[in-house]
């Protein structure tokens, strides 16, 4: 279907969209602590170099107050390791160093001020350097040691002022990096915004339109059909009705006979479309419930009085009670009527000939509690779990009822289940069947949309 | 009494093409408990020819060409007292869950629905003479 694949198609490209922007934002997030952790492991260190700087001028100083042997051993060794990784950071500062943490990318302006430092640097790195090496061959009171500790202690204020204003500098990039961060996300949360909103306009209310328009031409069905398959079976209703009643002239006995099984025909069709069409209904949701002030142990014994005929047939004892408590329900007396039509007519069916029936409708709790209890033979245990699932008509029932369709129960079970109430069975070897349903006392609700037609006026349903 | 209510005329407004037998033994029956039939294929003939005539009653198909069932009695309704007050059977195939359905009943009383294949000609003469009855 082609508004299907295009849907499919849109909702594809939609999701695909969706996907990038997210996974654009995921990966600039990173790009960005990336950034920031590099940023702040810059100032750490520049900030350590400072301090390594002004401890190498103070153990030159020492240094050059001449201590004792063993101070001043301890003392170069400890100048020895502080020039160590102060030229270690300084080269990870300039050109990066993957076990400092620190990934090369300085911009051009703090390039260029790294650059300028150099030579102060290198000074206060070389004389610092000599002077270790002097320590190591006992040569203090040397010239040459002199000058490389003056050097030291001149060149440090420097150094330590150009590294300050580099540390500001890394410091404003770094603003200014959080600053178009920010804006780059506004604007990426904007699209994602945007975006869902398209996305509804071109994927997901097209979507809801066309699953109503589903619903809609359904129901039209439903209604179609039950016009088309009604009429035709009206008529040879009808028109087999008069000329049975001798409307239209004698009938022959050998006629009277086609013509009932016509008849009977005709209204065994006409009570399976009457079902689908409740089936369809029940399934598409539009079973209207018209809820009346009911008493249920009249209705039940409207349908008793129906089904007496069988009963007689079947040489069938009915042990009936109702509680005298039982209020007036708010129901559906249709429904309602096809609750008792059912379990009453299947517990009649099932029993066996000079058999029993108990049929009881007390008040348990906050319900009302039906049931109906006959002695015929078990139901199958695998059959049990099907009992209540559309068209299920194990053997037995065949047997019995070669015209049922199978629907009855599950009919039940929707209506009792939609009312808020509960159906269950229980069925043993022996002990026979017992059907319960529960409908809670406050009623079943009206349907929304129509009131049902105010008192007085008649509608005439069967 | 019963003379009184022989002597009524009762219009069936029916579409005819796949409605024709119905209506055709509709009027055979009609016509064979004494009833007048007065006989109409679509909403806007049913109008006129029930505005024209006055029948005792009227059955109103819903599906029908040029005007439906529905618009027609709220027409009918709405055109004079005469109109406001003639019953009307709404004699149809759908089945009652409509909303709409139920919505022009109860607005445009007195009016009732049966579904036809649900009632046998016999019971549906007795409606009508339950209600013919009841103008007394």
């Amino acid at each position: 279907m082609a508004i299907v694949n295009n849907l499919t198609t849109r909702y594809l490209i939609s999701f695909g969209l969706l996907a990038v922007l997210i996974i654009g934002g995921l990966a600039w997030s990173e790009y960005q602590l990336a950034t920031q952790e590099r940023d702040s492991r810059v100032v750490n260190i520049s900030g350590r170099q400072r301090m390594l700087s002004q401890k190498i001028s103070k153990v030159v100083a020492e240094l050059a107050a001449k201590p004792d042997a063993e101070m001043s051993a301890r003392l170069t060794i400890e100048l020895e390791d502080a020039i160590h990784l102060w030229e270690r950071s300084q080269n990870a500062l300039r050109f990066g160093d993957e076990s400092l943490g620190i990934t090369e990318g300085d911009s051009p302006a703090i390039g260029r001020m790294y650059e300028n430092l150099n030579p102060v640097y290198e000074r206060i790195l070389n004389s610092g350097k000599t002077i270790v090496t002097l320590m190591k061959s006992d040569g203090v009171g040397s010239a040459e040691f002199s000058q490389a500790a003056s050097e030291i202690l001149s060149d440090e204020n420097s150094f330590l002022t150009s590294m300050n204003n580099i540390v500001f500098a890394h410091d404003s990039e770094a603003l200014a990096r959080v600053t178009k961060s920010r804006i780059i996300v506004l604007f990426v949360d904007m699209s994602l915004l945007l975006f869902m909103i398209f996305l509804w306009f071109v994927a997901i209310r097209p979507a809801l339109r066309k699953a109503e328009a589903t619903d809609k031409a359904k129901t039209e069905f439903v209604s179609l059909a039950s016009h088309q398959l009604r009429t035709p079976l009206t008529a040879i209703s009808w028109y087999t009705e008069m000329i049975l009643r001798g409307d239209m002239g004698k009938v022959l006995p050998e006629q009277r006979k086609y013509l009932e099984e016509i008849y009977g025909g005709d209204q065994r069709m006409i009570k399976l479309v009457n079902t689908l069409l409740d089936v369809s209904r029940l399934e598409l949701g539009t079973f209207t419930v018209r809820p009346e002030p009911i008493q249920l142990k009249d209705v039940a014994e409207s349908v008793l009085a129906e089904l007496h005929p069988q009963i007689i047939v079947q040489k069938i004892t009915l042990d009936k009670h109702y509680d005298s408590n039982l209020p007036v329900i708010p129901a559906d007396p249709q429904l309602i009527r096809m609750i008792f039509q059912n379990l009453l007519s299947n517990a009649i069916k099932y029993a066996s000939v000079n058999s029993k029936i108990r049929f009881d409708i007390s008040i348990q709790g906050p319900n009302a509690l039906i049931k109906v209890w006959n002695n015929g033979a078990e139901i199958p245990k695998e059959a049990q779990p099907k009992i209540f699932t559309k068209f299920f008509r194990d053997d037995l029932a065949r047997q019995k009822d070669s015209d049922g369709n199978g629907l009855g129960l599950y009919i039940v079970k929707s209506i009792v289940e939609n009312s808020g109430g509960k159906i269950w069975f229980e069925s043993a070897e022996n002990k026979g069947t017992t059907f319960y349903v529960t409908l809670p006392l406050d009623g079943m609700k009206k349907s929304p949309k129509v009131d049902p037609p105010p008192a007085g006026k008649e509608v005439l349903h069967k | 009494m019963s003379n009184e209510i022989n002597n009524k005329k009762i219009l069936v407004i029916e579409e005819v093409e796949d409605e024709k037998s119905l209506r055709d033994v509709l009027h055979d029956k009609f016509k064979l408990e004494g009833f007048g039939v007065l006989e109409a294929k679509d909403g806007e003939e049913g109008l006129a020819t029930a505005l024209r005539e006055r029948p005792d009653l009227i059955l109103l198909d819903i599906v029908l060409p040029k005007m439906d069932g529905l618009t027609m009695m709220k027409k009918l309704r709405e055109a004079n007292e005469w109109g406001k007050n003639v019953p009307i059977i709404l004699l149809t195939n759908l089945s009652a869950d409509d909303n709409k359905i139920n919505q022009a009943i109860a607005d445009n009383s007195p009016a009732y629905y049966l579904v036809k294949s649900n009632y046998t000609i016999v019971d549906l003469v007795e409606k009508i003479r339950e209600r013919l009855s009841r103008q007394y």
